[in-house]
């Protein structure tokens, strides 16, 4: 079994300790860094589409996501010392004031980090001020938006219209999420984009970036 | 209104008293799980179609969790009846009789360790206690329904009842059916607040009503999006 094969295996078995031994092994061995997360993101994607095909349960997919999560921690340093010039898009995510749903942002955070991206979460229940002042102190990339209910997913257009007003909406992308969003919603509100489950919010992050 | 608390068998031998109602409230109901139901939760909704006999470990975790989810169960009942002409918006009350508004919880201990799951990075753990809880909540509404059922057989007798149904379904629109639910119950009585925008606390909790007339709309209540004709509902998932 090839290097990449055995990273392959690692995330599509949920196997933690099989994930922290191969990752170590790079660092160790002073293996390609970027070769070798770019081999678990491969893994942790073919799980994220496993799963939206019904061939993966939503656990199977998050032990791939601890396992993911696990190695990128081992990673870090070398990371944050800039010698691998990698990308990473930074997120500032939360549930929206007066929503106190946080499983599905939960979800969604996770699978952003386990694929790399920079994740600030700032829980439920966010005032659309923190949302904002979260993401122009870390300068965000990207803002995401949870809302469960009818009731509180105006709050999302109240945060697209504060960056308007503020003259900064050009500043960050706006992915929005929640039981009631549809692509009315998404266009109606100025958004950049909506996703139904973890799996299609990482890979609309990843799109929302490259455009 | 005075309160009585009540076991859940001695329910059965209260009388219904129009004249003197009295709010029921139900404490520590026992309710069933099933475990193909909670796989069904775990699955991509996108891929109904495609059902994957689940791994026997994955079916594994799910018993066990399963048992030390049930210590954390609290399941709740607060609910009563009301004379049907006297509520809105009359379009889902004008053709009944009688309506049982009902709220039910199985209260903040589940929620409370799921996400202690989820904030240490136990991510299969939390999304498999979380799908056991929204199915409890589910059983305890269905339990409840029940139970009302059986205490007001004599007076449906004779009569239709509708499915149970809830604030932000068959129109009824979610901010108004929750007030008027919550102002006719003393949903502190069971540990469930309502937040400023319509939400329950805890989380796992389902308020409804039952419609009971002889021309009642059997129709509602049977909450299946392919039955509904409002097309354009924010939750239609058809």
């Amino acid at each position: 079994m090839s290097f990449s094969e055995e990273c392959k295996s690692a995330i599509l078995s949920g196997d933690i300790s099989l994930a922290e031994e191969l990752a170590h092994k790079v660092i160790h061995e002073k293996l390609d860094v970027n070769e070798a997360i770019d081999a678990f993101s491969l893994a942790i994607r073919e799980a994220g589409d496993l799963f939206e095909e019904g061939e993966f349960f939503l656990p199977e997919l998050m032990r791939s996501a601890e396992a993911m999560k696990a190695a990128m921690v081992i990673f870090q340093p070398v990371l944050e010392e800039g010698k691998e010039d990698r990308f990473r898009g930074k997120v500032v995510i939360g549930t929206i004031e007066g929503d106190i749903h946080d499983i599905g942002k939960t979800l969604v955070a996770s699978m952003l980090t386990a694929e790399g991206f920079d994740v600030h979460d700032l829980g439920a229940d966010v005032p659309v001020k923190t949302f904002i002042e979260k993401a122009i102190e870390i300068d965000a990339n990207i803002i995401c938006i949870s809302a469960l209910l009818t009731t509180t997913m105006v709050g999302q257009k109240k945060l697209i219209d504060q960056l308007k007003e503020k003259n900064i909406r050009d500043k960050f992308k706006v992915l929005i999420g929640g039981a009631p969003i549809s692509k009315k919603w998404v266009e109606e509100i100025g958004a950049d984009g909506s996703a139904e489950n973890a799996v299609s919010a990482v890979k609309l992050a990843k799109k929302v970036l490259e455009d | 209104m005075g309160a009585v608390e009540l076991a859940q068998n001695s329910l059965f031998e209260l009388k219904r008293n129009f004249e003197e109602k009295k709010v029921k409230i139900l404490k520590n109901l026992v309710i069933k799980l099933d475990t193909n139901e909670i796989l069904r939760l775990l699955q991509s909704k996108n891929s109904e179609d495609n059902i994957r006999k689940a791994p026997q470990a994955l079916v594994d975790d799910i018993k066990r969790m399963t048992d030390e989810a049930l210590l954390l169960i609290q399941s709740r009942a607060i609910y009563d009846s009301f004379e049907s002409k006297e509520l809105e918006p009359k379009f889902l009350f004008n053709k009944s009789e009688i309506t049982v508004f009902a709220i039910c919880t199985i209260g903040k201990k589940l929620e409370t360790h799921t996400r202690e799951h989820l904030q240490k990075g136990e991510l299969a753990k939390g999304v498999i206690l979380n799908a056991i809880a929204s199915h409890a909540a589910e059983q305890t509404a269905e339990h409840v329904n029940q139970t009302i059922l059986n205490e007001l057989s004599m007076e449906i007798q004779g009569k239709d009842t509708t499915c149970r149904f809830s604030p932000g379904y068959c129109q009824w629109e979610l901010g108004k059916g929750q007030k008027t639910i919550f102002e006719l119950l003393d949903s502190s009585k069971i540990g469930v607040s309502l937040t400023s925008s319509m939400m329950m606390n805890p989380v796992k909790s389902v308020s409804f009503a039952i419609n009971i007339g002889k021309e009642v709309d059997k129709e509602l209540g049977l909450r299946d999006c392919e039955n509904c004709d409002m097309f354009n509902c924010a939750y239609r998932r058809i």
